[in-house]
């Protein structure tokens, strides 16, 4: 009995102990001699920093007055944004004179030398090596991941198994904007990114760009907003480069790799504009051999977004492609459009709408291991071949619209690039949401190599071709754990109470909801439970099922088979599992869908990384959100059925 | 030359429906206003159709979010943007105006600057740009570009880049310097650059004004002839960087290539390229 008092206690207490940080430390801004770290408490800690190159003789010291403390207090100095609690203390540390290409630990400590990160040799930093070098660069590409959800863990998850599998360790995080949905507003960056990639960006600096989902709280003209409180980036060329005087666009340089960002949602994007200018000279002036850019806006898309009609899209490809291009860029990292596209190597593809006229040096895939790598000579060589990476795959929904016909591969999966630069070649890898190398392209670079545009280049298959395929059928053999049909408990014109989630998970309790057999919908005369009041007053139906799954399964051999009009999403015991038509957030804030019709017929989706979700001999829980993409809509379906394939 | 720019830049895409994309959120935007119009959701609607460049729609969002909301601040900016853009220059001026009424802020101020100069009213855009954000560069090109005196022009600049540290004030500085010949300051710059770039076109360029100013015809001409090799070398013949252009134009026109200078001249104003950053050309040519 004491016993088990003890441990209530022990967990209260755990419970109601106070977070040491209301931010994680991260990294920000390295060079070959210096970093920042950042971190939050509430209330003032008056810290000190100890670091050094062993983890257990931290002896370097950066006491409290070395510290830049930040607040919202209008009155200080770089106050943060308005919407910050006043208890919310920002630290700023700027650890100098550092050795090249070396690994450091560090620790935060408070005014009473109490230790706030644990002993933990993750807390370290590795500087870059001295600009110029020979030092390969290995580093993570993402976009369009903010939404605090299950596949954004499950894309950062995905890069972290890889790289423990391969053995390899980045040196740098490339975000190429949207990380914090809906509006970048402080608390969506303390939700939405920081937790989410803190055990990565506590030693990994994570360099940005700005997305429009930022932008609606931050700007680049000014400075400010959460997104620059977030990010220390460079406005004095400290990491190479030439400087721009603003974070919103800059460059730094790592080894023989010069990185340029820049701002493609709310600054002047035209060939006079300063950030044009500042562009061409900055490609001028950088002696590096690999040159890689990377910003939000796509010049070349057609998954969420379309590159052929949109401004910005259209902006980024005819006035600032041409001066990446003369400048000699091999690779454009974007984001913005909810899919991954990588295109054939390419150049001068500027004119609208896109085409492959004159514009494909190279049809191959670029893959090693197929067509080969993708030749350029060496050095930085105008108009010499680019390759297009769209990787706004990195969390919220994906989906595509058409074919981009320069795209070497069109992939509708949540993901992220791994890219690797060594000696005179270019490496990137697709790694998806469960870990599979989903494209491999390659770009080397060794004396003179002179291209021709292709007369007759490659084409990925036409858009209307994709589109007539038929949706995935369930496989052939499998047993239902919830057949078509099946009664479900289901809400309909009001949304859960409680927290986000609480209505997906197990013991919500949900007496009040009504019960009714699948499917259910209105419209299209394929409903068992008619919503004949759903029209023009809700578009959100919840449904959920409890089930048994059977004692010896493989917990990835369930798929879900699903008529659905317009989107949804599933939850497994609370967890996020599949996330169809809807791009952000969930439930009443749902937004930004892609309309679909069920037609009479049923898709399937393979449900995947359920090994510690699903309880196996147990009760479980499916809950289902689906979602009409406008109040008016003429029809609405929602009818699932789960299976278990068998042998 | 003109043609191929023609028609590598966006004109074909007025005829694409653009409407196929930002669609959805449209959609959305426009279910919301139907149920509860607010000048918010106008103004969000009217950036969407901005981004899918339906001007037309995008400044009858921006009239009715101010409708709702006359006060609406980010509204009054882009509907006095798109009026300056389609050169509604009274309009432009009154809706910038009731905005800086409203909050009066630097950014305001620059904003006018802008449409005053887009206006051809150089007095009044001198009269606001003096109260524009000193942190952006675009304050002081455009303030440099209004002063008469070539030697506020310098010290403008210099400020400029002292405030941003910015390579753009930096060079433009320079620029400044060569026309008011004093090569004494930029000279060993202009050495520097051409020892540590990458590409040296734009700093052959450079020196070769101040040999000009130096009478050092033959040295200049060298200058001049590698950097039109080099820009060869980067200029793309069917959809080239306009930067480059205006790089090229310039050394034709030193070199007085005047006809060639001309043709690039012209690629250039046909693409909106500001007129504020190819004024030099201009001048060389009269
Ligand atoms: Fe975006």
């Amino acid at each position: 009995m004491r016993r088990s008092l003890l441990f209530l206690l022990l967990i209260t207490s755990s419970l109601f102990a106070k977070e040491p940080f209301a931010r994680d430390p991260y990294l920000q801004l390295a060079t070959h001699q210096s970093i920042h770290l950042v971190w939050r408490t509430e209330g003032d800690i008056k810290p000190q920093v100890r670091f050094g190159t062993d983890p257990d003789r931290l002896h370097r010291l950066v006491p409290s007055h070395h510290v830049t403390t930040r607040t919202s207090d209008p009155k200080s100095k770089q106050p943060l944004h308005q919407s910050v609690s006043p208890q919310i203390h920002q630290y700023e540390v700027f650890l100098d004179g550092l050795q090249p290409k070396s690994t450091y630990y560090y620790a935060i400590f408070d005014q009473h030398g109490k230790r706030l990160t644990p002993a933990d040799s993750s807390y370290r930093f590795k500087t870059h090596p001295t600009p110029g070098s020979d030092a390969p660069v290995y580093f993570w590409v993402v976009g369009d991941s903010g939404t605090g959800g299950r596949a954004q863990a499950q894309v950062h998850e995905a890069m972290i198994a890889h790289n423990q599998k391969f053995k390899r360790e980045l040196d740098l995080y490339l975000h190429v904007g949207d990380m914090a949905y809906g509006s970048g507003t402080d608390h969506e960056f303390s939700t939405r990114f920081f937790p989410m990639y803190e055990t990565t960006i506590r030693n990994t600096v994570c360099w940005a760009s700005m997305g429009n989902h930022e932008g609606r709280t931050s700007k680049g003209i000014t400075g400010i907003g959460p997104y620059y409180d977030a990010y220390i980036c460079p406005t004095e060329a400290e990491a190479g480069g030439l400087p721009s005087g603003k974070e919103a666009y800059y460059s730094f340089d790592y080894g023989k790799t010069h990185f340029i960002c820049l701002d493609s949602h709310d600054l002047d994007r035209r060939p006079a504009g300063a950030m044009a200018q500042w562009l061409k000279a900055d490609l001028e002036k950088t002696q590096a051999e690999f040159l890689v850019a990377f910003f939000h806006h796509p010049p070349y898309t057609l998954g969420s977004h379309n590159s052929n009609v949109e401004k910005h899209l259209i902006e980024m490809r005819q006035h600032i492609m041409p001066i990446l291009e003369s400048g000699g860029v091999d690779v454009v990292f974007t984001g913005h459009s909810h899919i991954y596209e990588r295109s054939m190597l390419i150049d001068g593809a500027y004119s609208t709408p896109t085409t492959t006229d004159g514009v494909v040096l190279d049809d191959g895939d670029g893959d090693p291991a197929g067509d080969g790598p993708y030749l350029k000579s060496a050095g930085l060589t105008p108009h010499n071949g680019t390759v297009q990476v769209v990787a706004g795959h990195g969390g919220t929904g994906v989906s595509r619209r058409g074919t981009m016909p320069i795209m070497k591969r069109i992939i509708v999966e949540n993901g992220s690039v791994l890219v690797s630069i060594k000696g005179d070649t270019l490496t990137a890898e697709m790694v998806n949401l469960h870990g599979d190398i989903r494209d491999i392209f390659a770009i080397k670079k060794s004396g003179t190599v002179v291209h021709t545009p292709l007369l007759d280049p490659w084409e990925p298959e036409p858009w209307t071709k994709v589109r007539k395929k038929a949706p995935p059928k369930a496989p052939r053999k499998t047993t239902p754990l919830i057949a078509k049909g099946s009664t479900w408990a289901y809400l309909a014109g009001s949304h859960p109470t409680g927290e986000l989630n609480a209505w997906t998970k197990p013991d919500y309790v949900y007496s009040n909801w009504k019960t009714g057999p699948a499917g259910f919908g209105y419209g299209d005369k394929d409903d068992a439970t008619v919503l004949n009041d759903m029209r023009n007053k809700y578009r959100v139906v919840y449904i959920r099922k409890d089930f048994q799954a059977p004692k010896k399964m493989d917990p990835n051999s369930l798929g879900l088979n699903i008529s659905y009009d317009d989107a949804f999403i599933a939850y497994l015991n609370g967890h996020e599992i599949l996330r169809v038509g809807v791009d952000h957030e969930q439930g009443a804030t749902a937004e930004d869908f892609t309309m679909h019709e069920a037609n009479g017929k049923f898709q399937y989706f393979k449900l995947r990384g359920l090994e510690k979700i699903l309880k196996l001999g147990a009760t479980n829980t499916l809950a289902i959100e689906g979602h009409n993409a406008n109040i008016g809509s003429s029809d609405f379906t929602l009818h699932p059925a789960l299976l278990q394939r068998t042998k | 030359m003109i043609r191929a720019w023609i028609l590598c830049s966006g004109i074909l895409a007025q005829t694409l429906n653009a409407h196929e994309d930002l669609n959805s959120v449209i959609r959305s935007l426009s279910q919301k206003i139907r149920n509860s119009p607010t000048a918010e959701l106008y103004y969000q609607r009217g950036i969407e159709y901005r981004a899918a460049r339906e001007k037309l729609h995008a400044r009858t969002d921006f009239q009715s979010a101010l409708k709702i909301n006359p006060t609406h601040q980010a509204a009054l900016r882009n509907l006095a943007l798109l009026h300056s853009q389609a050169h509604e220059h009274k309009q432009a001026i009154a809706v910038a105006t009731a905005l800086l009424d409203t909050s009066p802020s630097p950014q305001t101020h620059l904003l006018l600057a802008d449409i005053f100069y887009t206006a051809k009213d150089l007095p009044n855009a001198l009269k606001h740009v003096q109260l524009s954000p000193p942190e952006e560069d675009h304050t002081h090109l455009l303030h440099a570009h209004l002063l008469q005196d070539d030697e506020q022009v310098v010290a403008q600049l210099k400020r400029g880049h002292e405030i941003t540290k910015s390579i753009v004030l930096r060079n433009a500085w320079i620029d400044a310097l060569i026309a008011t010949e004093n090569s004494k300051t930029a000279l060993p710059i202009i050495e520097k650059e051409l020892t540590s770039s990458r590409f040296r076109a734009s700093w052959l360029i450079r020196r070769a004004r101040v040999l000009r100013s130096q009478n050092q015809k033959e040295a200049a001409k060298r200058d001049l002839l590698e950097a039109l090799t080099e820009l060869q070398k980067r200029i793309s013949p069917t959809c080239p960087d306009l930067t480059l252009i205006y790089d090229r134009g310039l050394a034709y026109a030193l070199l007085d290539r005047k006809k060639e200078a001309q043709t690039d001249l012209e690629i250039l104003t046909q693409s909106r390229f500001s007129p504020l950053s190819y004024q030099l050309l201009v001048t060389l040519l009269r």
